[in-house]
Order: structure tokens, then sequence, then C-alpha cells
């Protein structure tokens, strides 16, 4: 199973912050985890907030990613996000602080219920991320 | 003396402003690689994008999304100034600014009114300096803006649009087309045009062939491809503002290096005719002060 290898690219306007073979990649989908192995079928979804893992020769890395696409073609994964962090560059006082602020908004100061649940959620992911780190 | 004095004092001062101006000009060369760098780093994002959304349009998704449909009844434009924060970059802002006016005349002349929003601190400057009110000015943002602080202007307009608030949204920007060439632009934001849309009709060569080898693909769709294209469609109009954002940040160091590079160069001449004339100047002094001893000598005999 080893040398079964995936290509993946994690891709934000700003860089292109993976290029590598991996042997297995999970991502956060819109409604669930994604898993991936090679020879996976093509398919485009949409993403959600969450981790991105990816197992490579190297170790496992950790990725916090906040929404996007992603595209499985020929045993390439393109990972399109506005936004990316890998979990060691999250600083966790600074995901502490996201969380707590996001949980004491008020929903007519977030706009709407969705957007505080989204902030959230999105906090709550970084901070995960980055204490597993 | 006086006079061979306050030309090498002039000569003194010229050439301090040389160093600087040169001291710029290299710092403009060190900002103009860092951006294209970045420029050519959002790529990538770009391509990716563009070549998702053609997937999910060749799945035949087709949607009446709120950003493509047009806001005929409105009489009402957006335009989105970008210049710069400094000056000092030859006929950048200028040249901006002069488009930016042409639009507004334009459009006043069709019968829209125009809501003006400025990047940069030149344009905010000059709008105000003519006394045309400013809907909005982003202040705040960096010389080299990232992907995260453009979205919020992007959902900003988008919002508005939906809202049916404006009939277009167009961004007048210094468009980078080579390193020696720059030219203003006006590209329109909003409405979307279904570009993708026009050329499967039109059956160009290339175009149907791209769509048809797409089209082999069966892809997994999750959610389906209309959920997908309504969600694709506010990244496009996002990512496209930010490329101009890139656009106009590697104009505006090319012009400040060629601005500077001129400067310099003037410096330098300057420096050199000056120096001939303190040449001169210091020679006839001589000249007079030997005639003067000489006509005292000549006295005495």
């Amino acid at each position: 199973m080893a040398n079964e290898k995936l290509h993946c690219n994690l891709i934000t306007p700003d860089a292109q912050l993976l290029d590598c073979a991996a042997t297995f990649v999970a991502i956060p989908g819109h409604d669930g985890q994604f898993g991936f192995l090679k020879n996976r079928a093509p398919l485009l979804c949409k993403l959600g907030v969450g981790e991105l893992r990816i197992d490579t020769d190297d170790g496992t890395r950790r990725y916090f990613v906040d929404g996007g696409f992603a595209q499985m073609l020929s045993n390439t994964l393109n990972v399109l996000t506005e936004r990316a962090e890998a979990a060691g560059d999250i600083d966790i006082a600074s995901a502490d602080e996201e969380l707590r602020k996001a949980l004491s908004l008020t929903v007519s100061e977030a706009g709407s219920a969705e957007a505080r649940d989204l902030a959230v959620r999105r906090a709550r992911a970084r901070k995960r991320i980055s204490s597993n780190a | 003396m006086a006079k061979a004095r306050a030309i090498d004092e002039r000569r003194k001062a010229v050439n301090n402003i040389k160093k600087i101006t040169r001291t710029m000009q290299l710092i403009a060369t060190a900002r103009y690689q860092q951006s294209l760098g970045r420029a050519v780093n959002a790529k990538p994002y770009t391509e990716k994008i563009a070549e998702v959304m053609a997937d999910v349009t060749a799945a035949g998704a087709d949607v009446k999304h709120p950003l493509l449909k047009q806001n005929p009844d409105v009489k009402r434009e957006a335009i989105l100034v970008l210049t710069s924060n400094r000056g000092l970059c030859g006929g950048y802002n200028a040249n901006i600014i002069r488009a930016a006016r042409n639009k507004i005349k334009d459009n006043s002349e069709a019968g829209i009114e125009t809501d003006i929003y400025t990047v940069g601190k030149k344009g905010s400057t000059y709008f105000r300096f003519v006394g045309q009110e400013l809907k909005k000015d982003f202040t705040g943002l960096p010389d080299a803006p990232e992907f995260l602080q453009v979205e919020p202007i992007a959902t900003g307009f988008m919002d508005d649009y939906e809202a049916g608030v404006y009939s277009a949204v167009s961004i007048v920007y210094m468009k980078y087309l080579t390193a020696a060439r720059q030219v203003p632009d006006c590209l329109k934001l909003l409405p979307i045009e279904q570009e993708s849309k026009g050329d499967h009709s039109a059956g160009t060569p290339e175009g149907a062939g791209a769509a048809s080898a797409s089209r082999q693909v069966q892809y997994d769709f999750s959610p389906d491809p209309q959920a997908l294209l309504t969600e694709l469609l506010p990244v496009t109009v996002k990512i496209c503002l930010f490329q101009c954002f890139n656009d106009a940040v590697v104009s505006e160091n090319v012009a400040r290096m060629v601005a500077m590079k001129s400067a310099t160069d003037a410096a330098s001449e300057m420096s050199k005719l000056l120096g001939q004339q303190f040449n001169r100047a210091r020679q006839s002094q001589i000249t007079t002060e030997l005639l003067d001893i000489m006509g005292g000598v000549e006295a005495l005999k």
C-alpha cells in the first residue's frame, strides 16, 4: 500500500501550500469528512471548515482549511481554499481568543444566526487543530 | 567667490537628491519583483477555479444566480478606483484618475449615477479635492493587500448588487500587460458575464474541444452541480477583484521604478552641468583676481 500514492495540491490565492505525494488525504467536506486514496473516482465537492490531514512518507501533516472546493481527477487532489494554515503555525492563544470572541457574538452583530454559527465552528475547528499539532 | 560657492552648494543638493531617487528606484525594483512573485503565486488558484467552473458548467449546471442577472431598472453604478497610497510614481495615479473621470462622464451622459469607492490615499485625496462625494474610502489596506483583506470588499459589492442597489460594479485600475506596458483599464466586476456559456453556444473549435474533453470526466458532485455553481460564482468575483489588486500593485511598482530612474538620470545630468558651470565660475574668478593684482603692479610702476 505504501507506494500507492496520489498527488495532493493545497492552493490558496496567496500561495501554494502543498504540492506533494500522499498515501492518504482526509478533507473536511461540507457535510462530513472525505477520505482519498489512490484511484479514487473523480470528485468535485464543496468544503466545510475543518482539518485537512495528509499522510506522506515523512509523516502526517495537518492543516486548518476554511471552506473552498476540492477536485479529484486522475490521481491528483486539488484543494482550493481561501484560507489555510498549517496546524503548527496556528497560535493557540489567538485561536482561544477567536473562539471567545465568536462565542460572545450576538446574532445581530454577526448578521445572522448562521453567520454566528459559522464563526463559532471556525474558531472551534481552529482551536482543536492547533491543540492537536 | 559668491557665485561659484552657490553653484557648488546647488550641485551638492542635486547629488543628495540623486542618492535618494536612486535608492527609491532600487527599492521599487525589489518591490516589483516581490509583487510579481505574488501575482504569479495567485495564478494556480485562479486557473484551478476556472477549471472547476468549466467542469461544473459542462455538467449542465445552469443557475439563475442573482450575480448573473442584470438590474436594468437601476440607474446607478459603483466604481472602485484603485490608486496608490504614495506619490512619486510618475503619471500612475493621474492616468487612473483620468480613466475614472471618463467613466463617470460616460455614465452621466447615459443617465447613470455613479458611486465612487476608492482604494489608496491618492484617489481619495483627489476626489475630495474636486468636491466629488465618495461613497466609501477603503483605507488601512497595506500597499500589497492579501486575499483575506480584499475579500470583504468583494463581498460588500456582491451584497449591494444582489440587493439591487447597483446596475453594475466596475473597477478602474492599472492593468499590467508587460514590464514595459501598463494601461488604465475599466473592468466590469458585476454582473458576471457568462463567457463560458457563450463559448459553448458559439462552438469555437477550442471551446468545443475543451468542453467535450471535460465532459468525458464523470465527476461525483457533492453537493449537486447547481449548488456548486452557486458557491463558485462569488469565488470567481473575489478572485477577479484580487487579481485587479495584484495588477495594480505590480503596475504601481513599475511606474515608480521608471519615474525614479528618470529622476536619477536627470539628476546626474544636472550635476554634470552644474560641475561645468562651477569650474567656469571659479576660473573667471581667478582671472579677475589675477587681473586685479596685475593692475596693481602696473599702477605702482
